[in-house]
């Protein structure tokens, strides 16, 4: 059975005449380990598709199964306990505490969940290259780093699927492929599924399917299997 | 709790602010209510030692005690002197001894009544020209056994016992039984008026006129002034330590409004992120408020004797547990704020 599946799923901004289709009826199927590209030109729906699937918002008609159970209309509270279980999101702006040191942001979820996993940190932090760092705060970091912390954070209490809105934009090419291979590697790895919003066409080739949203209708990218 | 500390020693300076606004608030208010309730007991301490219910005067009097006269020959049966019902005079008066004046409230009571007050040392007057005083009347070599005069005559009094906390409109009382209060003025036969211990329902005329012991202190010359002006005083500092706090902690909040989107986006709800920021508003508060308190009793220590100043375990307790509530009540507003943050204004771009 497929992680996530979307049935029809649509997004309407608006109301009666004024409507504006944000999204046309979209069917999509992920399975756990996959690396989803999401491209397209500004302003055409991936980051509203991308939050539907988040369950940061909720989409005007159709169904979005995780693990087969519908979440498209839960309410926002369950939406949020879902986030936490079962998510992990990388985004463009820094989305660490700014009065956190590097290993604190991760003991915050270890506190939230009433957990203690002092060798993940270790580990998680060691093999994103930033375990020298786990004391300085996030002001004290390039972006570079900054963003791999922000990808341990992400992937730090095993999320299902990992959203990622534009994670290499504020990177320079090398390090933003460095960042998507090794979110790449987690992702086969540990067998979670990432969807990552992207402009960089460079990227697409470290992700295992790339999907195109041109005004609000998604499809799929034809490619030539690479490698292999 | 984790946050809240977090963020606090990371942004030391802002909390320190915060902290600061909060003892130099609080301190002012403990000094003003001291000030305010030291005020207050010398204006009303004697009577407060009456444990009294009423007081009955002349009706022209105006609420006033000291302006009231009433002839005891004339007074009703119902206002006759018993055990529960004893005659008062009052007036204000200059105290002498060794060419040193002091302004003293003389009080004219039986000194085998309930008025009579309690000593500290001595006994109680019993002949004509003795007199029992208050403590703070004993300065410049004053002492129980030597004698004043009053309002420069000739006549000498001697001091025969001491009471303490016996003040009347902020003056030290001088108490003499009643017959030697009359001859002092010149008025036989003459009262200010009649303590009720009990309440007591008695026909009074056109003549005579009833006051609570609260009325009776709250007519005294200045008293609701002064009292008023200081509640005023203190109320505002509550309500202005809830805005000061509120304004930080809102526009702090509005600095994190990207951070908490983005804590919303990854699941941490709401109610942790208005956790953290009242748990924050109660540790500079509880801080904030310790030192005020400290500094107040430092203060104490330097205060001389003759400033009016009391400052009592439950009044300081009442202020504090109020002061803790403006500050938290002040950063509650932000809640408001924090709600409203939508964890989708975490994702730029379009939406």
């Amino acid at each position: 059975m497929a992680l996530m599946t979307l049935k029809n799923v649509t997004k309407a901004f608006g109301r009666g005449d004024t409507a504006v289709n944000a999204l046309t009826p979209t069917n999509l199927s992920l399975e756990a380990g996959e690396f989803l590209a999401l491209t397209g030109p500004s302003g055409s729906g991936k980051t509203t598709l991308l939050t539907m699937m988040g369950a940061l918002q909720t989409p005007t008609s159709g169904q979005i199964l995780l693990d087969g159970r519908d979440i498209a209309q839960l309410p926002e509270r369950q939406r949020s306990q879902l986030r936490f279980d079962e998510f992990g999101f990388i985004l463009q702006a820094s989305n660490l505490v700014p009065f956190l040191t590097v290993q604190e942001q991760l003991s915050l979820v270890d506190r939230l969940t009433h957990k203690k996993q002092p060798e993940r940190q270790q580990q998680l932090l060691t093999s994103l290259g930033i375990w020298e760092q786990r004391n300085h705060y996030p002001s004290e970091l390039s972006g570079g780093q900054r963003q791999r912390v922000a990808i341990a954070r992400a992937f730090y209490h095993q999320p299902k699927m990992i959203f990622a809105d534009e994670p290499t934009a504020s990177l320079d090419a090398k390090r933003a492929v460095q960042v998507v291979q090794t979110m790449a590697q987690m992702a086969h790895d540990n067998q979670q599924a990432v969807v990552m919003i992207t402009h960089d066409d460079r990227l697409l080739q470290y992700t295992d399917r790339v999907m195109v949203m041109t005004d609000g209708v998604l499809t799929e990218e034809k490619r030539v299997q690479q490698g292999a | 709790m984790f946050l809240a500390y977090k963020e606090m020693l990371r942004s030391k300076g802002r909390y320190l602010l915060m902290i600061l606004v909060i003892v130099l608030v609080s301190y002012l208010i403990y000094f003003l209510s001291g000030l305010s309730f030291g005020l207050a007991n010398n204006n009303r301490s004697a009577i407060d030692r009456w444990d009294a219910n009423s007081v009955v005067i002349s009706k022209y009097a105006n609420n006033s005690l000291a302006s009231s006269k009433i002839s005891q020959a004339a007074l009703p049966a119902t206002l006759k002197t018993t055990k529960n019902r004893q005659p008062v005079s009052e007036s204000m008066a200059v105290s002498a001894h060794n060419n040193h004046d002091t302004n003293v409230t003389v009080l004219g009571i039986n000194f085998k009544g309930f008025l009579a007050p309690a000593l500290i040392s001595g006994r109680q007057a019993k002949t004509s020209h003795e007199i029992v005083v208050d403590q703070s009347l004993l300065t410049k070599g004053l002492k129980k056994g030597r004698t004043i005069t009053l309002n420069g005559g000739k006549q000498h009094y001697k001091i025969v016992g001491v009471t303490k906390n016996n003040r009347f409109s902020t003056l030290p009382v001088v108490f003499m039984s009643v017959k030697n209060y009359q001859s002092f003025t010149g008025t036989p036969g003459q009262i200010s008026g009649i303590v009720f211990k009990n309440a007591e329902k008695s026909t009074l005329g056109k003549t005579y006129q009833r006051l609570s012991i609260q009325k009776l202190i709250n007519k005294l010359p200045g008293y609701s002034a002064e009292v008023s002006t200081f509640e005023l005083m203190i109320g505002s500092l509550f309500v202005i330590i809830a805005f000061i706090i509120g304004i930080f902690m809102y526009i702090m909040t509005i600095e994190k409004t990207q951070m908490y989107g983005v804590m919303r986006a990854q699941g941490i709800s709401g109610g942790r992120i208005v956790k953290t920021l009242l748990s924050q508003s109660f540790l500079i508060g509880v801080v904030g408020i310790g030192i005020g308190l400290i500094l107040n009793q430092l203060t104490m220590l330097a205060i001389p004797d003759t400033m009016p100043y009391y400052s009592s375990g439950v009044l300081v307790a009442g202020a504090s547990a109020i002061l803790l509530v403006m500050v938290i009540l002040g950063a509650m507003v932000s809640i408001w704020r924090i709600n409203r943050i939508d964890p989708l204004d975490a994702i730029g771009g379009e939406s």
